[in-house]
């Protein structure tokens, strides 16, 4: 059962993505990737990271997502204009990386040491564990993470102000 | 599930190829820049698993860090992406190529 469920979690996963590639409109390959993210999300709660995958599907699903149909909507219906050849090239591309990894790739999971009994709560699980984590061993990144998202926030409000000096030329003129 | 790992980094290196291909062979600055997310999205996949795999809340921990760079990349890069279409009315590569002149 929980194969089958898998499968159909990698199914969105990849064929969202592959949708991504293929299709020639923006909306629909920006809604394509939610169905990629929304499979990526099933994985994890597959792994039993019940927390990434709930901040996974709010932040992705919830913000990035909406911010990429704006984008796409406000920049209008411009089609993608790649030819079919170029398509079936990435698609054998796309095939031919699959097929590779799939064959050669060594087999990492003898590597791993035996999982904790299956009655303990897997430790992904809590969300707990995480914020205890961040404010003990990850206190740096996570400062340097507020960091740049303050920077982020700067840089992208000085982008999207207009330019004061273009405005006041532009009243010259008229 | 014997390779229960293995699948899950097979299925978070296609992903991460997927977004590479897109960002290398496609022409409009929002599908390369879903590419980026994507290629984001794998990696933050692999470290899940291995995480899982493995007991160990460090991979778990860059996960979240890796969503927090993606949000802050998505604003500054789409907010780039809108302002370079003001300017120039199209946000194809083929036509923004002035530095490469």
């Amino acid at each position: 059962m929980n194969e089958i469920i898998f499968y159909i979690f990698c199914g969105m996963c990849l064929g969202g993505a592959l949708g991504v590639l293929m299709l020639p409109n923006y909306v629909n390959a920006t809604m394509s990737m939610l169905v990629s993210m929304l499979g990526v999300a099933g994985l994890l709660l597959l792994l039993h990271a019940y927390f990434l995958a709930l901040v996974m599907v709010t932040v992705y699903a919830g913000a990035v997502l909406v911010l990429f149909v704006f984008v796409a909507m406000l920049i209008g219906d411009e089609k993608d204009s790649s030819g079919w050849i170029k398509k079936c090239a990435l698609l054998a591309v796309w095939l031919a990386l699959g097929a590779a990894v799939a064959k050669f790739s060594p087999e990492i999971v003898s590597a791993a040491p035996a999982r904790a009994a299956s009655d303990a709560v897997p430790v992904l699980a809590v969300a707990k564990n995480y914020g205890l984590s961040l404010f003990t061993d990850f206190m740096l990144p996570l400062q340097t993470a507020g960091a740049l998202l303050l920077a982020a926030i700067t840089v992208v409000i000085t982008i999207a102000k207009p330019n004061p000096m273009k405005r006041q030329k532009k009243e010259e003129l008229q | 599930m014997e390779n229960t790992l293995n699948m899950y980094l097979f299925t978070a290196f296609m992903l991460f190829a997927t977004g590479l291909l897109g960002a290398m062979f496609k022409r409009n600055l929002i599908v390369i820049f879903m590419g980026v997310e994507m290629m984001l999205c794998g990696a933050m996949l692999a470290f899940a698993a291995f995480a899982s795999a493995y007991g160990d809340l460090s991979g778990g921990v860059f996960a979240f860090f890796i969503l927090t760079i993606a949000a802050a990349e998505v604003a500054v890069g789409l907010a780039i992406i809108t302002q370079l279409f003001k300017i120039e009315n199209t946000v194809s590569t083929k036509d923004l190529n002035t530095l490469g002149d």
